[in-house]
Formats: C-alpha cells, sequence, structure tokens
C-alpha cells in the first residue's frame, strides 16, 4: 500500500520535471532567453539526474528475498510435529527467512497416523515383521515424504529441515537435495531427532538418546525403590536413536542390582507392542514398563488398562502426544521424557539460516529432555512444553 | 595559519590547479558540499529526532489499542460472566431446565466459553455446562483460580492462562474467571464458587497479530507477580534461549529503551485495566526507524550526487567564463608568432570585454609602432643604397675624367665627344630623378654608355655586345647593378688579359626572374677568389678594385629584393668569367616600386 503511494509520488514527480522539460514556444524571443533556457535546460536536467538518483537511492535499500527453508516432518498432525513447526515458525520471524511447511502425508492418509518422530513405524514395517516381507519397498509414508522434499525443491527452498522416517528414505532425501536445487548448488539439509548415519548432513538437531534412557532407568528404579523386574518395550535394532536409549536404559540400571531387566521386544506399532505387553504379562510378573517409543508405551498403557493393573505396574514412557498426557494425569504413566519440538524446530531453522549466510554451523545440536510426572504436568513451564499451541 | 595560507597559496599560484576553471570548480563545489553537509548535519539530528519521536508514538498507538482490545475483550467477559451469574443463581437455585437452557443459550452465543462450573467450597461439583464428569484427578481445590476465589469473595478473579484439565477431551488453554458467592439457600447462606472458563485463543490471537515492524511483537506480564502471561516466545523464554527484562517492564510507565542481542529495542508499556495484566510492545529500532547509519548512507550518496553535479554545472560555467579568456589566449599566441593583423570581437562578460579592447589598443598600439619601424628600416636602406650609388660615381668620375683629361692630352677630340656624351648620359641615368628604379631599357642604356666611355680608355681593348630579349625591356631593375660588373669584368678579366677581350651582356627571362647575365673571357679567378668575391666585411671603400663594387651590388640587390636574389658566378682561370644577377621580374604596369619615394 505504501509502495504504492510511493510509486505514484515518483511518477508525479516524473510528470512535473517531464513538464519543466518539455519544450514551450519560446523560440521568437531573443538570444538572451535563449541561453537562459539553456542554462534551465541544464539545471532541469541537473534536478532530473538528481531525483532520480535520489529515487535510485532509496530503492537501492530494497533486501534480497528472504531464504526459503522448508520444513518436512513426518504426517503432520502429531503434536511434537507442529510444536516443531511452531519454532522453526519463531526462528524464521527472528531471522527474517521464510518458512515452507509441506504437507508430507498424502490426503488420502489414515486417520492414525502417529507422528512421532523416533517412530519408524509404516505398514511396510508391520507387514514385514508379519510377513517378512523385503525392505526395499518404500512405504507409502516414505514415498510422500519424499514427494514432499521434492515439492519443496521445487517450491525453491534452499535448506531443508527434515525428520525423517528411516535412514533409507534420509539417504534418497540428501541425494535430491544435493543434485534437484534449480540453482545448481547443493541445499543443506538439517535433520531433527533422528541420528541416522547418512552422509551430507549438514547439521543433526536431536536430544541426547543415551541421556535420555539414563533418565529413564534412573526414574524407573526410584519408582521401584531399586527393587523389581522392568521390561523394555519397542526397542529397535536398526534405528540409532533407539539403541542408544535403551544403551542408556541399559547403564543406568546396572547401578541397581536389585532390578533385573526382562528380555527386552521390539516393536513399533500400538498393537504389535499391545501383544507383546501381553504375552509378557502373561509370562511373568513385570513391575515396570519402560517404553522406549510412544507406540510402545499406548501398548502397553492398553494392556494394563485391560487388566486393571494401571495402578500396580508401572511405566515410563517417551513422548508427549494427547493420550499419552491423559494417561499421565490419569496415572497411567508415572513418567514421560519429552522433548522439546519447539526448540527442536527453533534451532534447527536457526542452523540452516546459519549455514545459507555462511556462519559457523554446528554439526551436532543436543535438544534437553525433560522427565515430566504425574505431580508436575500442570506446572507453568511444563504446561508450554507439553501444550505448546493455543487452540 | 598564515604562513600555511600563504604556503598553500603559493601552492596554488605553483599548480595547474591555479586556473580560473579549476578555482571556479572547486570552490563552488567545495562551498555547496561544505553547505549542504552543515545542512545535512543540522538536518539529520532533527530527522533523527522526530524519527524516534514518531516511532515511539506508532508503537505506542499500536500498544494502546492492543489495550483497548484486550480491555474491551475483558469487560465483554466480564459482562458475560455477569449474566451467567445472573442466570445460575438469581433464585438461589441452580436446578432446574429453565436454568440450563438459559446457560445453553450463553454457551451457544460465545464460542470463546469452554465451560461453566459450580463449585461448593469443597471443590464438590454443583453443576457445569456442558455436562461432563470432573477428573479427580485434577485436584480442583490446588488450582489457583479455586484459592483466589476463596481468598477474596465477591472479587471476579481472573487466572493466568492455563491448561484446563478437569474434564476429558483435548486439553486447551484456558482463563479462569472465577468468583466466592455467597448464595441464600432454604435459607442459609452457603458458599459457592462459579468458575468460567474462557478459551485464551483469543487473546492469544489479539497479541500475536500485533507487528511491530517485522520482527516486534508484544507480551503480557501479569503486574502482581511478574508472570507471563503471554509471550510469543515463551518456549524459547522456557528454554533459556530468551529472556525478558521483566523486573524493569514492571516498574516502568511509558516507553523506555532496552538491549537484547546486541539490538536496541523500544519497550512501550500499557496496563490493562480489571484483569492486573500489563501489555508490553517490543518494537526493534532498526526497523521502526531508519537508523543513523542509514541516514549517514543516504547522506552520502545524496552529496556524492550532487558534487558530480555541481561539479558538472561549475565546469560548464567556468568553461563558458573563460571561453573568452581562451580565445584571447589563442589570438596573443597568433601575435606571438607575429601575426598583429588580429582583432578580437568585443564581447562576453564585461571584464573580458574591457579586456578585448585593451588588447586591441594594444595590439593596434604595436602595430604602428611596427609600421614606424619598418618606414625607418627602409629609410635606413634606401639611404645606405644611395650612399653605396653615390660612392660609385665619384671613383667612376675620377677614372673617367682622368682619360678625358689624357684624350684631351693627346687632342684627340671626336672621341672626347662620345665620351663625354656617354659620360652625361651616363649621369642622367644614374641619377635619373632620384628614382633607384629604372627600366632594363635605361639599366642597359646606362651600360651601353659605360662600355662606351671603357672602351674609349682601354684603347679598344675588347668588345662588347648587349642582348636583350624584347620583353624585358619594360621589365624594371635597380639601376647601376650592370655597371660595376662590366668595370668588374674589365678591370679585372681583361685589363691584363693579352687576347682581345670581349663582353657579352644578355638579359632574358627565367621563369618568374630577370637574369641579367654578363660574360666575359677574361683570366678568369680561383674558386677562392670566387668565394671571397660575395663575402667577407661590405667595407664600403671607394677606389679601384678589391672587389667591392661587386659586393655592393649583391648587398644592393639582397636589399631590396630579399634573399634569392643577387649574384652567381662562375669563372675558370684563362677561360673567364660568367656573372648572372637574377631579380624578380616587375614590369613598369604594376607599382613595383612601393617603397620608392619622389624627392
Amino acid at each position: 500500500m505504501i509502495k504504492r503511494n510511493e510509486d505514484k509520488d515518483k511518477d508525479k514527480d516524473k510528470a512535473i520535471i517531464r513538464r519543466m522539460v518539455s519544450p514551450d514556444p519560446i523560440k521568437k524571443f531573443s538570444q538572451s532567453i535563449l541561453c537562459v533556457r539553456s542554462c534551465m535546460g541544464i539545471v532541469a536536467t541537473g534536478c532530473c539526474l538528481f531525483l532520480g538518483t535520489a529515487c535510485g537511492i532509496s530503492n537501492a535499500d530494497s533486501v534480497l528475498p528472504p531464504p526459503r527453508v522448508a520444513l518436512i516432518t513426518p504426517a503432520g498432525t502429531g503434536e511434537l510435529a507442529e510444536a516443531i513447526r511452531l519454532g522453526a515458525e519463531a526462528a524464521a520471524k527472528e531471522n527474517g527467512a521464510e518458512l515452507l511447511t509441506v504437507e508430507a502425508f498424502p490426503s488420502e492418509a489414515a486417520a492414525y497416523a502417529p507422528s512421532n518422530p523416533d517412530s519408524t513405524i509404516h505398514q511396510a514395517r508391520e507387514l514385514q515383521e508379519l510377513s517378512g516381507q523385503d525392505i526395499s519397498v518404500y512405504s507409502q509414508r516414505e514415498q510422500a515424504q519424499i514427494r514432499a522434499v521434492t515439492q519443496a525443491l521445487e517450491q525453491g527452498a534452499s535448506a531443508l529441515l527434515v525428520d525423517p522416517l528411516s535412514e533409507k528414505a534420509l539417504s534418497d532425501i540428501i541425494q535430491k537435495a544435493q543434485t534437484m536445487n534449480k540453482s545448481g548448488m547443493s541445499v543443506p539439509v538439517i535433520v531433527l531427532n533422528d541420528e541416522f548415519p547418512v552422509e551430507g548432513i549438514t547439521s543433526v538437531i536431536s536430544m541426547d538418546n543415551v541421556e535420555a534412557g539414563r533418565q529413564a532407568g534412573e526414574a524407573m528404579a526410584e519408582l521401584l525403590g531399586g527393587r523389581g523386574s522392568v521390561a523394555l518395550l519397542g526397542p529397535d535394532p536398526v534405528n540409532p536413536g533407539l539403541i542408544h536409549r535403551e544403551q542408556g536404559v541399559m547403564e543406568s540400571l546396572e547401578q541397581y542390582p536389585g532390578i533385573q531387566v526382562e528380555p527386552k521386544s521390539v516393536c513399533s506399532t500400538r498393537d504389535v507392542c499391545w501383544q507383546a505387553a501381553k504375552q509378557l504379562l502373561d509370562q511373568q510378573q513385570v513391575d515396570g514398563f519402560i517404553a522406549l517409543q510412544e507406540p510402545a508405551s499406548l501398548g502397553a498403557a492398553d494392556e494394563l488398562h485391560r487388566r486393571k493393573l494401571e495402578r500396580q505396574v508401572n511405566i515410563v514412557g517417551f513422548g508427549s502426544e494427547q493420550q499419552q498426557l491423559e494417561q499421565l494425569q490419569e496415572g497411567v504413566f508415572q513418567h514421560l521424557i519429552v522433548q522439546n519440538g519447539f526448540s527442536a524446530g527453533y534451532l534447527g531453522l536457526n542452523q540452516a539460516v546459519a549455514r545459507l549466510s555462511n556462519q559457523q554451523v554446528q554439526a551436532r545440536v543436543t535438544l534437553e529432555t525433560k522427565l515430566v510426572s504425574t505431580d508436575n504436568m500442570f506446572w507453568m513451564d511444563n504446561q508450554k512444553l507439553l501444550f505448546p499451541f493455543v487452540q | 595559519m598564515r604562513p600555511l595560507w600563504l604556503r598553500l597559496r603559493f601552492r596554488l599560484r605553483s599548480s595547474k590547479v591555479s586556473s580560473i576553471r579549476s578555482i571556479i570548480t572547486w570552490s563552488f563545489s567545495i562551498f555547496i558540499v561544505l553547505v549542504l553537509t552543515i545542512m545535512a548535519l543540522l538536518l539529520h539530528d532533527k530527522f533523527t529526532q522526530a524519527a524516534e519521536r514518531s516511532a515511539e508514538l506508532t508503537t505506542r498507538q499500536i500498544v494502546d489499542q492492543v489495550s483497548y482490545n484486550l480491555e474491551d475483550y475483558v469487560r465483554s467477559m466480564s459482562h458475560l460472566y455477569r449474566a451467567i451469574e445472573e442466570h445460575m443463581l438469581r433464585d438461589g437455585t441452580w436446578e432446574g431446565d429453565q436454568v440450563d437452557k438459559q446457560l445453553d443459550t450463553l454457551l451457544s452465543s460465545r464460542e470463546d466459553i469452554i465451560s461453566i462450573t459450580l463449585l461448593d467450597s469443597k471443590g464438590e461439583l454443583l453443576k457445569n455446562r456442558p455436562s461432563a464428569e470432573l477428573k479427580s484427578s485434577a485436584h480442583v481445590t490446588q488450582q489457583g483460580w479455586f484459592q483466589s476465589a476463596l481468598r477474596v469473595p465477591d472479587h471476579l478473579s481472573f487466572s493466568l492462562p492455563h491448561i484446563q484439565n478437569m474434564y476429558s477431551g483435548p486439553y486447551k488453554w484456558v482463563v479462569s474467571m472465577s468468583k466466592g458467592i455467597t448464595v441464600r439457600q432454604n435459607g442459609q447462606d452457603r458458599q459457592v464458587i462459579l468458575l468460567v472458563d474462557i478459551n485464551f485463543k483469543q487473546m492469544d490471537e489479539l497479541s500475536r497479530r500485533v507487528s511491530l515492524g517485522q520482527r516486534g511483537y508484544v507480551y503480557i506480564i501479569d503486574e502482581s507477580a511478574g508472570n507471563i502471561v503471554y509471550h510469543p516466545q515463551q518456549q524459547l523464554m522456557y528454554m533459556g534461549l530468551k529472556s525478558e527484562n521483566i523486573e524493569q517492564a514492571l516498574v516502568a510507565t511509558g516507553s523506555y529503551e532496552d538491549e537484547a542481542d546486541g539490538q536496541k529495542r523500544l519497550n512501550t508499556v500499557k496496563s490493562v485495566a480489571n484483569i492486573g495484566w500489563k501489555i508490553v510492545g517490543v518494537a526493534y529500532l532498526d526497523e521502526i526507524m531508519t537508523t543513523r547509519q542509514e541516514v549517514n548512507g543516504y547522506l552520502v550518496r545524496v552529496l556524492l550526487v550532487v558534487l558530480i553535479l555541481v561539479i558538472l554545472v561549475s565546469m560548464l560555467l567556468s568553461s563558458s567564463l573563460t571561453r573568452p579568456i581562451r580565445r584571447m589566449e589563442r589570438k596573443m599566441k597568433a601575435v606571438e608568432r607575429g601575426d598583429f593583423n588580429v582583432e578580437l570581437p568585443i564581447q562576453g562578460p564585461l571584464e573580458v570585454e574591457r579586456l578585448s579592447r585593451r588588447f586591441n589598443l594594444m595590439v593596434y598600439k604595436i602595430r604602428t609602432l611596427m609600421n614606424e619601424i619598418i618606414h625607418e628600416q627602409e629609410q635606413k636602406r634606401r639611404l645606405e643604397l644611395e650612399a653605396l650609388q653615390a660612392q660609385i660615381n665619384p671613383h667612376f668620375l675620377y677614372n673617367t675624367l682622368n682619360s678625358v683629361v689624357r684624350m684631351v692630352g693627346m687632342s684627340r677630340n671626336e672621341e672626347v665627344i662620345t665620351m663625354i656624351t656617354s659620360l652625361s648620359r651616363l649621369f642622367r641615368i644614374s641619377l635619373s630623378q632620384g628614382k633607384t628604379i629604372i627600366t632594363v631599357r635605361e639599366e642597359l642604356e646606362h651600360a651601353h654608355h659605360y662600355l662606351t666611355i671603357q672602351q674609349m680608355r682601354f684603347k679598344r681593348k675588347f668588345r662588347f655586345s648587349l642582348d636583350a630579349d624584347e620583353d624585358t625591356l619594360d621589365c624594371l631593375t635597380l639601376k647601376l647593378v650592370l655597371q660595376p660588373l662590366i668595370e668588374n669584368a674589365i678591370v679585372h678579366g681583361i685589363e691584363y688579359h693579352t687576347d682581345e677581350g670581349c663582353i657579352e651582356i644578355r638579359v632574358y627571362r627565367e621563369r618568374e626572374q630577370l637574369v641579367f647575365c654578363i660574360m666575359d673571357n677574361g683570366v678568369g679567378m680561383t674558386e677562392e677568389q670566387v668565394a671571397g668575391l660575395l663575402h667577407g666585411s661590405p667595407i664600403v671603400k671607394s677606389g679601384a678594385g678589391s672587389g667591392v663594387a661587386v659586393r655592393n651590388v649583391h648587398d644592393r640587390i639582397r636589399l631590396y629584393y630579399g634573399e634569392g636574389c643577387g649574384l652567381e658566378f662562375e669563372s675558370e682561370l684563362e677561360e673567364g668569367t660568367t656573372v648572372w644577377i637574377r631579380i624578380p621580374v616587375q614590369c613598369e604596369r604594376e607599382d613595383g616600386n612601393k617603397y620608392d619615394k619622389a624627392q
């Protein structure tokens, strides 16, 4: 609006100048007047020049178009993904960057799409678990994510914030980012919440999974008073993040000779984990579940709910989805290890901007995790962490 | 100061910088730029002050607007609360369809009411809309709104935004309006607590929508304890990535400036009535007002442009001023080269006009002086000529008269008569009314007479012939050029020659030159003698021989006709000598005798 007015003003100036310079019929006058006129002509041209340059000067302050950073999370329905987006938005506003959020999920997506970034669940895996299918087939979600990256690059993204679904998907994304950009430069990829060992990542923003595992183990040990049997639900031998968590849990529980760790059961969806919990509880006495990922904790909670054992068996879980929080409030979970999605988005975007403006980039940014319990979940700062957005 | 100034002046004088043109250009430019710079500096301060003020004002207005909107919202919510209170507790009872209907109407009219809850002082649920089960895990009695309602009865208190966790369903951010109310029921006073939870979304959006520049924002704190009510980056604050100076905001009224992450920010504070909140608008100074640096950059650019313009204009101006001066210089150079017929046009600025006039006068003076000098020189030359010519005569007269005397002594009367006649003719031509220029015809006649006389003197020791082309006879020549050469031929060539001498004189035109050729067959000369004839000192000596006469002729011709004319000799011993006299062709019809004045 203001700009338009400026343009108008400029036009007015031009018009005035044109009127000044336009030849007027004073040819019949003497030479002196002609001389004066030529002087005036010079002056007018000068004014013209001057105004022109002045306008040029004022226009020279126009800034470059802001860098476009694309954020691609797995199916963006979960709270964490939303928190990541909010954080990235806050950082974008601060840095004067433009945030593209590309919906990484086909519109005909299943209603149930847990988007916990650690979860590498998808139907393909599930099927594979059930029927041993070849792993090289991309799942729908992976395909959607890769499609989203392609789309973002087509829209001129100059950096990518990706919360990848799997190692394969990530390497595919990085390959695309290095080849597909219009300007021929490779686009930096910043990975959120994952530790897949893939070449070509600019920066990794993720929690210290070993430390988070330790926290979970400590919390469980405290709950059990240092005695009892603990089952690990939902570890994953191929996801480095989950391997680290497991490592952390084991490290901390080794300190307590009174606590024995049951054989872990690998599962990655709510239903499979529920089945696993059921089997465990059928076979032996379990005093506490440490659910390394969100679907595992939900599955365990389902089984305890079925058996009415919520009060007897402790669960320490990871995640901060709505359902988990409700169960935390009800005391189904005693503790949740929560990571700050907002700061993941915020710091990730900052790294992207730093990279684009050729500043120092940290190859690894560690996010803090927080142990939230039934008692302190409604404390002021925890509220903001657990419920990042007003709706 | 002074010596420096003097030194500078000396420097200027001695360099090329001191031309009028550069003086005008530079002084003009420096002056204008100086004036502009002073103006710019003065304006700059004013401008930045004004910019600061207007930025402050804008921010203040925005913050006031937000505050007003919030107050308005709070007020309308209070009204709503009162209306709910009215409908619910009017008759001391909250049972009945009537009440439910009214409450449902109110609920549906305002979508930002999330729930209406009536509790007794122990936290037991009496009634709620929409009807739902109260979660036991919510620990109602420990919640802030419950406690403040008990603490200050009959006072509507607003809580900080918090998560409502009493009912199942999605967790929502709410602001709780609560009040401890005493109700008369069945003749007994009963303490109840009415809680109305309103969605925080509306307030959140009100605050979020505010834009103060690109990155500016508002945040809200609670005046009593300084808790953050709303902050767009509250998460960052919990993470410790960001902090606000809340203490300062709490005590401040109006505006203050602070600094965060090395950036200056303008904070504007405004209290929101009825709710005990304080709005703080944060605007980054570099966005809401053009910074000094920007202004400086702009000014520098403007100054550069102006400087270029000024230099251009002053160059034009100075060149138009100095053009006549340069023209003068050209004319003066012409004068230097010797062209005095220049005249400067009287035009241009007054001073130049005057100078031109003076110059013209000067050149005129020089011209007249030159003419005078030329005239004098000519006079001198003429006098010299006349002197030279005059030298011939007495010498010759003396010789001739000697011969005549000898002849008279030998009483050869015939010859005496011829001789005297020739002599008188000779002298008549010599005198020729004082003219120095005569026709070839006369010159030849003169030579003829002379030869005749000499023939008689030398007892016909030689013979001679005169032969002139017809077209040369009327041409003009300096007089008495042939005679000395003939004398030379006779005296030096033939007198000591044993054989009969022979003198041939021919006159002819060769291109633009008139040539007299005098040949004799006398003894001739050596080359040294030839060379010595025309060089050496032109001392005029009377008396015979020594080639003085020849030098005379040569010098006279040179004097009169300029370089490129004169004599040429060719001689061989025992063979004879040939002399050529070359002069420009001038005929009698033309007035070739410019400098000849009748006397």
